[in-house]
């Protein structure tokens, strides 16, 4: 056994816990010999990882962090190689040594009130790092994710997400699958522009963080400038019908006083029987008409105050009905009205 | 008469020349130039973008005859002669504008955006409305382009449908939103104008906006030059055969042209920096550099298909010495203006550009009034405008009616 001391820059750290994620990733909670290790969300451990051919150097994003401790998500790639070491070596109790937390793939990049965390895979790792920061220290950041994955048991931290979402009213949540099976409800394919536009249609306005295999975040450094994103806002983690038919006038009776009626300014009245056309012109007030049957529009007027019985025969777009417009030929006075011509 | 003198004229065209005088500068030609073809032949009108919710309507004039295209309740294009049928005021005034009903300003008769008359107040009982519908205008509308066509039957359009679909589709027209327009008038007949834009001959001494990013056979003979733009091309070529956009020249015969070719070197859109002019791509793209795809068509259309934005351009003659040329610029239908693209950036290269064009058209209209004009031969380069030329001769000995057509093709 070698019982030098590992050299001062080397981290002598200890697992303390191993806990399954999905069948293919794990989470490494590690413990620092020399004290709690600080770091700033983003960060990467440089691990030295002891295979059988001999010692290599792998970074791992630290995924979280606890009183001290380091934790690392860690998905299984190929056999023979250090990932696959981990999870089938790294056991409670094991030693081993890292790098101390380094990177510069964290929020001291911002620049923007709007993000968007877009990854690929296990680059969900850094993302869900920064992201448990924000929960706790930002809540109400405006955030937008975007995770994609193989199948949809490869997802990561689904229920994290939900449980962060409970405390993060501006985080919205989209994650795709490449291999969907019955009862995913999410999106279906690889990361495009038309997808990813859809799940984040502003982003980009929005301040991207990706990470993610090679080609995925080529891609989406694409997406981002061709959705209008300036390159400078883009960060990435290198690793790892007919007419209807006219509507009946309500009957009034003709003894009845009526309503007061003001015409651009000009007081007149307007008895319940007749139209704001009628009694416009009646008085010597004259709305230029066509049809009088509320189809052509001619005599669209503005209802600035009062209620009436509006009741135009197609003349009258919704917007124009929304924007406070009737037809003074098809509609009566409900109360004192006051309009002006358009 | 005038179909026997426009015979004796063809008789006297040598195909490879500019044509004889009186086909660019006579007023009975325009007329018959207006029968002939704009009233035969199918005209651009405008992008299903520049109307694109039920009601909205844009205006034009086909030689006399107002025109009005409109969306429909239904969501479609429709187009309808712009004439009451009362007594035949023009309905709807505005180039462009939303109605809900088209209702004649003069006595108010009210007609359904499908054209049917639905009020005609004052009218006795018995009046039948259903006989005094708008005069209908054939329409079809390719990736977004809208064309009309006011004879009663219309020529087929399926094989510029199948030829210029591939190249425009991906650009995806329907998804994208006016930015700009501008309507310019040229002293100038309208065959100039379409010969003006048919060559680029001209270019290297008269556009200097353009040239920073055109790639043409413009410039002064120059093997150097000929040899990086075969590189140029291949590597274009290259890159859009992976992307599956096509690119090479399109079977268009005498009707169309289609074809997508590269930007000078690093450029990838029409600005003077050659830097993109819309910083939200179009569609689905995510690769800058798809150069432009540039489609003709017979008698009045042209128009650029780039990575970041659409230019249309609509010729319509007024007079023998009088033509209108209106331009439009498509970007994505969520582009910012302000943000992703800035107005002045984006029209700069070809508002300048129409206007050395509109210059070169007058003058060559100007000069054509001499009596010392004959017609000239055309260069090399300028084949597209044997092409036109050979088209237009076939459409008027058509119209005379016959024997002509045989000449007009010795
Ligand atoms: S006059 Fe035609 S809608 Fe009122
Ligand atoms: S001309 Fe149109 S209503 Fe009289
Ligand atoms: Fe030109």
């Amino acid at each position: 056994m070698d019982m030098q001391a590992p050299p001062a820059a080397l981290l002598s750290l200890s697992c303390i816990a191993v806990r399954d994620e999905t069948p293919t990733v794990k989470t490494f909670r590690l413990r620092a010999d020399s004290g709690p290790v600080g770091f700033t969300p983003g960060q990467a451990l440089v691990l030295k990882v002891p295979l059988p051919g001999g010692p290599v150097w792998r970074s791992f994003t630290i995924s979280g962090g606890a009183g001290g401790d380091l934790e690392l998500t860690i998905k299984a790639q190929a056999p023979g190689g250090a990932t696959r070491w981990l999870h089938e070596n790294l056991r409670d109790g094991d030693s081993i040594e890292a790098r101390p937390p380094r990177g510069a793939f964290t929020l001291g990049l911002r620049s923007n009130d709007r993000l968007a965390f877009v990854s690929g895979g296990s680059g969900a790792t850094p993302m869900m790092a920064i992201l448990r920061h924000l929960a706790d220290t930002e809540p109400e950041t405006d955030l937008a994710w975007f995770h994609a994955a193989r199948d949809p048991a490869e997802v990561l931290f689904a229920r994290e997400l939900a449980e962060i979402q409970s405390r993060m009213p501006n985080l919205t949540v989209a994650i795709s699958v490449s291999r969907a099976a019955p009862g995913w409800f999410g999106y279906r394919g690889r990361v495009s522009r038309g997808r990813l536009a859809t799940a984040i249609p502003d982003l980009g306005r929005r301040e991207v963080f990706c990470c993610g295999p090679q080609g995925f975040m080529q891609e989406v450094r694409l997406i981002h400038a061709a959705e209008g994103g300036a390159l400078a806002q883009f960060h990435t983690e290198s690793f790892g019908g007919a007419a209807p038919a006219a509507a009946p006038m309500a009957e009034a009776a003709s003894e009845d006083p009526g309503f007061g009626l003001t015409v651009n300014g000009r007081a007149i009245g307007i008895r319940p029987d007749e139209t704001l056309l009628q009694a416009s012109l009646r008085q010597g007030v004259i709305i230029p008409c066509g049809c009088g049957e509320g189809m052509c529009g001619t005599c669209m007027v503005q209802l600035v105050s009062g209620q009436v019985d509006s009741r135009p025969n197609g003349g009258l777009t919704p917007e124009e009905a929304a924007e406070g417009y009737v037809l003074a030929c098809s509609t009566r006075a409900a109360s004192d009205v006051e309009i002006r011509l358009a | 008469m005038l179909k026997e003198r426009i015979a004796g004229l063809l008789g006297q065209r040598q195909p490879g020349h500019s044509l004889p005088r009186d086909f660019y500068v006579d007023d009975d030609i325009f007329r018959a130039d207006m029968q002939a073809v704009f009233e035969t032949d199918w005209i651009f009108a405008c992008s299903t973008v520049e109307i694109p919710r039920p009601g909205d309507y844009l205006t034009l004039k086909v030689g006399d005859n107002p025109i009005v295209v409109l969306r429909n309740r239904d969501g479609e294009i429709a187009a309808f002669h712009n004439s009451c049928r009362h007594r035949g005021s023009m309905i709807c005034q505005k180039e462009r504008g939303r109605a809900n009903r088209l209702v004649c300003p003069y006595h108010q008769w009210v007609y359904e955006l499908d054209g049917s008359l639905i009020n005609a107040r004052q009218m006795p009982d018995d009046f039948d409305k259903t006989a005094h519908s708008l005069a209908p205008v054939h329409v079809e509308v390719i990736c977004g382009m809208v064309y009309i066509c006011l004879a009663d039957e219309p020529p087929s359009l399926a094989r510029f449908r199948a030829g210029v679909t591939p190249y425009i589709a991906p650009h995806m027209p329907d998804r994208t939103k006016l930015a700009f327009t501008s309507t310019i008038v040229e002293e100038a007949n309208w065959k100039l104008v379409i010969e003006n834009n048919r060559e680029c001959y001209h270019c290297a001494g008269n556009h200097p906006e353009l040239l920073v990013t055109l790639v043409e056979f413009a410039l002064p003979d120059d093997p150097l030059v000929k040899a990086q733009f075969q590189g140029l091309m291949e590597r274009s070529a290259t890159r859009w055969d992976g992307l599956g956009l096509p690119h090479k020249p399109a079977e268009g015969g005498n009707e169309f042209r289609c074809i997508r070719l590269p930007f000078n070197e690093n450029c990838l859109s029409f600005t003077l920096d050659g830097q993109p002019a819309c910083n939200k791509l179009l569609a689905d793209f995510t690769e800058p550099d798809l150069g432009s795809v540039r489609m003709f068509r017979v008698p009045n259309n042209w128009n650029h298909f780039l990575s970041d934005h659409i230019l249309q351009f609509r010729v319509l003659p007024l007079s023998a010495n009088r033509t209108e040329v209106r331009t439009t610029w498509l970007v994505h239908e969520d582009a910012v203006e302000g943000v992703d693209y800035d107005l002045q950036r984006l029209t700069e290269v070809w508002l300048a550009t129409n206007d050395e064009d509109r210059v070169l058209a007058e003058n060559n209209h100007r000069g054509i009034l001499s009596r010392a004009y004959r017609p000239g031969p055309y260069a090399p380069s300028e084949f597209m405008l044997s092409n036109f030329s050979e088209w237009y001769a076939g459409k008027m000995a058509y119209f005379t009616g016959g024997p002509q057509a045989r000449l007009a093709a010795e």
